[in-house]
């Protein structure tokens, strides 16, 4: 039979790229017509397609087993990210326009310069004002230019995303001061409190004069207030200004805020915003029409170039050219205290008479106690717990901090934002007053401290222990101490060089990774002890114990886990003599401190078998003694 | 809330210079929008070719910072979905380049690192998990591209036109990586 003849009767087979591609329904239809009629009558073909099917499935079982967990895609990111667009955004608006409009327009100023010089005829002074124009010109032209209209859409975006987080308060604090221009002297008037509260969206305003007058109330609409507020914030010995009767009549509250700025900038349009950047600072200056009723001349906002949060209000006055300074000098969210929520109880409200209030609890900065002068409470073993199911406690320097005001601090440090937020999201089910403070390492400023860890006698990290971890450079082979032994236990006749080179850098890295962890939990469990002894958790309900135990448990079952898997990967590797010798010797592990004696001589043991490294090791006894002490981790 | 604000705007601005404004709002918002409903399926791909989370999301962000620059230029963008997986597999692959390999082989033992933190799986579970993970290694730098962004769904037309393969590559580099894949046990 001929070749074409062979052909028809048994049509040619699909090629494994035609096969992927008509399960992937990505054939053309000719050709999907084509492989369906073969696929359905070609038992080889079909039996193939299984097999890319089962390819398949183990490669979507692989991809799910890297992924990282759940919180990894966490939202909040979200907000994160339109922050960053958000600034982004005003970068690329202040970048410089195209060099061919600039220079239109540079050409189009000198025009006019010229023309309006001449019409004076003052030619000779003309042409120093043009070189001094030109130079001015060309020194504008390198500012950052920014709209008045950025900068408070994005001082508004800071305000919304710094709203009071539920079981916080935020405590704004504002410095009145009026400035004679004509005099120039300046004097403080007064200072404005507000703090707001996230459960009960009530306020508590206070507001204290210079001469000693005050105001305190607690209220849900702080609007109701600015007439008393500004009677005692702008009242200059005792006269009440004009300034002050006309902002609140109008309802103007003096917090440093986008709305009311709004408020004012909206009153008196006087011509286009002016904005300007000095320095570190966006100023932006509203302009008033020049008859205005309020006296007002124009209203001045500052803003922080760097996180566009507001810095001061200025008003400035056409009767007694002063320049009206609302300064906020502080903005920060607090804890609800009790103390604090006690201001905002609808019962404790009503009972104060109109007009009277309560002083505002003083927030005293708690500090961390040692594990010697505290004891462990139901809610540090919860936050422990939370650590714990994210492996805070594995070599991280994250420490949990009981503290003098009877709350619990996290403070720590971690490598990337993604980390802390996965943190961060473990700890939000955790009940009760816990405050978190975990930096990345850019954002540790000189300013910015982090406490001792509470315990001194623990090393202070595990994570900084030995040298640095091995990498598959370190792990080429050349001057591995085990490389040959590992390289003849790999080799297979037929098989290349690089691939089992390759294989040997795979199983050194498994090995040393694999040793680093049982470290790294037999760390956390010296750490347990210590955080969890029995004198701090004297008194707790056998319940609350028994989650430590299991945290305990936890840790001990990957070391024995982890340890056998060492075990099983290095018995054929050591050969029988040792392996049968170990198999005789005594296990013991009694405490967590020879655990983590032992943790550690394995990790430096698989570290110098298994890296490069200067010193070179007696091979055969470092891996009967590793034998020795994987033995007894494991037991 | 947006809205209302505005309103207030326009009463301080001119209506030009708001209309301006409300546009580049709206464009921020709208790649808000995009990146939170996309972020995933995108994070996934990155996440596998980096390693490392923080970077992923670092790498996907870039992504959609240079999405809103393209957008404000009004430049013409043929397939989001394919434009916006080649940015992201460019950034990756420079950024791992930049590393080196030193560091990626470290990001792979991070990605490995992930299994033996699931604090309850049977030591069999982990040894099985180990050895499934590891065989994603034995697949060559195109294979795994071309499986994970058919694994996001991507079309072969679409994964050819982020990493600059023909559709014919796309389908060879497919069946190869599942051939290697399958065999491996």
């Amino acid at each position: 039979m001929s070749a074409a003849g062979k052909h028809f009767l048994i049509p040619p087979h699909l090629g494994d790229d035609k096969l992927v591609a008509y399960l992937d329904g990505e054939l053309s239809r000719a050709e999907m017509e084509a492989a369906r009629a073969h696929v359905g009558s070609c038992w080889s073909c079909r039996s193939r397609a299984a097999e890319v099917q089962a390819g398949i499935d183990k490669f979507m079982q692989a991809r799910a087993e890297v992924m990282p967990d759940e919180s990894f895609l966490a939202d909040s990111r979200v907000e994160q990210f339109r922050q960053r667009l958000a600034r982004h955004a005003i970068a690329v608006e202040s970048e410089l326009p195209p060099l061919q409009e600039r220079i239109e327009n540079w050409g189009s100023r000198f025009r006019g310069q010229v023309t309006a010089l001449l019409q004076h005829r003052q030619v000779v002074l003309a042409s120093v004002v043009v070189v001094c124009l030109l130079v001015a010109m060309f020194t504008d032209s390198l500012n950052t230019r920014v709209s008045a209209d950025t900068v408070l859409l994005r001082a508004q975006n800071y305000e919304t995303i710094h709203l009071p987080e539920a079981g916080t308060v935020t405590r704004t604090a504002v410095r009145v001061e009026r400035l004679d221009r004509k005099n120039n002297v300046e004097k403080q008037l007064g200072t404005l409190t507000l703090v707001r509260d996230s459960a009960s969206s009530m306020t508590y305003v206070s507001a204290q004069s210079i001469s000693g007058e005050a105001q305190t109330a607690t209220v849900k609409d702080v609007k109701q207030m600015a007439k008393p507020l500004l009677q005692i914030l702008l009242s200059d010995n005792n006269a009440a200004s004009p300034l002050g009767q006309y902002l609140g009549s109008e309802q103007w509250v003096p917090d440093v805020s986008v709305a009311e700025f709004r408020q004012l900038a909206g009153w008196g349009i006087g011509g286009e915003a002016l904005a300007r950047r000095q320095g570190g600072t966006f100023e932006l200056y509203y302009p008033f029409a020049p008859n205005h009723p309020s006296g007002i001349a124009g209203t001045l906002l500052r803003v922080d170039a760097g996180s566009y949060s507001l810095m001061s209000i200025s008003i400035f006055t056409r009767g007694d050219d002063s320049e009206y300074r609302f300064t906020r000098t502080s903005f920060s969210p607090e804890p609800r205290t009790s103390e604090m929520a006690r201001l905002f109880a609808p019962g404790e409200v009503a009972k104060l008479p109109p007009g009277a209030g309560r002083a505002l609890p003083e927030v005293k900065r708690p500090v961390p106690l040692s594990y010697a002068n505290s004891h462990a409470s139901e809610a540090e073993v919860s936050v422990a717990e939370a650590l714990h199911r994210v492996d805070a406690c594995l070599g991280e320097e994250i420490y949990l901090f009981p503290m003098s005001d009877g709350s619990l601090l996290v403070q720590g440090l971690v490598d990337s934002s993604a980390r802390r937020d996965i943190i961060r999201q473990a700890l939000k089910s955790v009940p009760g007053p816990l405050r978190v403070e975990v930096v990345v390492p850019r954002e540790l400023k000189s300013g910015s401290e982090l406490y001792p860890s509470p315990d001194p006698s623990v090393p202070e990290s595990a994570g900084a222990s030995g040298s640095p971890s091995a990498t598959l450079a370190d792990l080429s082979g050349a001057t591995m101490p085990l490389h040959e032994t590992l390289y003849a236990h790999f080799y297979k006749p037929g098989s290349s060089t690089e691939d089992v080179n390759k294989q040997v850098a795979l199983f050194s890295d498994e090995i040393v990774t694999l040793a680093r962890e049982t470290f790294l939990h037999a760390w956390a469990l010296k750490r347990l002890d210590r955080e969890f002894s029995g004198s701090r958790t004297a008194g707790l309900p056998a319940a609350v114990l028994q989650k430590v135990e299991k945290m305990r448990r936890d840790h001990d079952r990957w070391i024995s886990s982890i340890t056998r898997r060492q075990t099983d990967m290095l018995s054929p590797i050591a050969g029988p003599d040792i392996t049968s010798g170990v198999a005789q010797a005594v296990a013991g592990r009694e405490n967590s401190d020879a655990l983590l004696r032992l943790a550690q001589e394995q990790n430096e043991l698989v570290r110098s078998l298994f890296t490069t490294s200067q010193r070179t090791p007696e091979t055969a006894s470092s891996l009967a003694r590793l034998m020795v002490v994987l033995r007894h981790l494991g037991s | 809330m947006a809205q209302e604000h505005i309103l207030n705007l326009s009463r301080v601005f001119g209506a030009e210079q708001t209309e301006n404004l409300r546009r580049s709002q709206q464009l921020e918002d709208r790649v808000v929008e995009l990146y939170a409903t996309t972020r995933p399926s995108l994070l996934g791909y990155a996440y596998h070719v980096v390693g490392s989370t923080g970077d992923a999301e670092d790498l996907v962000q870039s992504a959609f910072l240079k999405l809103f620059d393209q957008l404000k230029r009004n430049a013409r963008i043929e397939n989001l979905r394919s434009w916006l997986y080649r940015v992201v597999h460019n950034l990756a692959i420079d950024h791992v380049r930049r590393k080196g390999s030193r560091e990626s082989t470290q990001a792979e033992w991070l990605a490995l690192r992930s299994l033996t933190d699931t604090v309850h799986s049977a030591e069999h579970d982990l040894i099985q998990k180990q050895r499934i993970a590891g065989s994603l290694k034995a697949l060559n730098e195109r294979e795994r591209h071309c499986l994970m962004l058919r694994a996001e769904g991507l079309s072969y037309v679409e994964i050819g036109d982020v990493l600059g393969l023909s559709q014919k590559s796309v389908s060879v580099y497919l069946s190869r990586g599942l051939k290697k894949f399958g065999g491996a046990r």
